[in-house]
């Protein structure tokens, strides 16, 4: 079995070819929301860029030219 | 060999029914933790456009197992707070490392709610992965990290798309994947490869 198949076949697992297109965007929304709440309860956002430096990805601003 | 393909996240559209889309740990952070991007709803409602059309093309969103392992080191510092201070912190009182693993989990738990999400981390690191690397990092001046991420998704080919938030693997010469960025910064990198060919014209 590919790569390809195992990893479609846990989508299919989990219900995610039963879904409608409509629904599909709803959960992964719903998901993207539950995530974003997360970010009021982590107390030292900018030490990210520490770690994140660290890795390489230093290019944080959104501005950035 | 052709500088690595690159598409703002707006054409997600693009990306053929059932592909495999890592994400990288840039991106990830950004979903669960980077404040900054509440301030600015264009590119709040970018990224989830882009992560809803994942879903919507039929198409999976994996991690490599080094994402796992910097979410971990990520959270720890988030909530912990910077180098020496949480080390002090620690010493204090071991039991503190709960608190990072637990937002791991909580990330980890919310992440798998994407319906096309998988689970399971992919890839391995391995003494080839890692000589690859550190060959890359010497070669083209790419972080560790990165060079890391890269090398597991290059070591299964199945993998069609890196999705990051950052510029970090736009001068990889890769004919096979597609970067998939932020529009503002497939902007610069475009501004910065026209440059580069500009210098080497006039070389």
């Amino acid at each position: 079995m590919s790569f390809r198949e195992e990893i479609f076949n846990e989508l299919v697992k989990k219900g995610f070819f039963n879904l409608t297109e409509e629904e599909k965007e709803k959960r992964a929304q719903e998901a993207l929301d539950s995530l974003a709440k997360i970010k009021s309860t982590i107390p030292y956002p900018e030490a990210a860029s520490e770690v994140l430096r660290g890795s390489g990805r230093v290019n944080h601003g959104f501005n950035q030219n | 060999m052709d500088l690595i393909k690159i598409k703002p996240f707006s054409l997600v559209n693009e990306i053929p029914q059932n592909s495999i889309v890592a994400f990288d740990t840039s991106l990830v952070w950004r979903l669960y933790g980077d404040k900054d991007i509440e301030k600015d709803p264009k590119l709040k409602n970018e990224l989830n456009y882009f992560v809803t059309g994942i879903a919507k093309r039929n198409s999976a969103i994996v991690l490599p197992i080094k994402v796992h392992e910097e979410l971990n080191i990520l959270s720890t510092a988030v909530v912990l707070g910077p180098k020496e201070e949480r080390k002090a912190k620690l010493n204090a009182d071991r039991t503190l490392m709960n608190k990072p693993m637990d937002l791991v989990d909580q990330v980890l738990t919310n992440l798998s709610k994407l319906p096309n999400f998988v689970d399971r981390p992919v890839g391995n690191i391995d003494q080839t992965i890692l000589e690859n690397s550190r060959r890359i990092s010497r070669d083209l001046g790419l972080e560790h990290g990165d060079a890391v991420i890269y090398n597991i998704v290059k070591s299964i080919p199945d993998i069609d798309f890196i999705a990051t938030f950052d510029a970090d693997f736009h001068f990889l010469k890769d004919d096979k994947l597609t970067l998939y960025v932020p529009g503002f910064r497939y902007v610069t990198i475009k501004r910065d490869r026209q440059k580069l060919t500009e210098n080497l014209y006039l070389d």
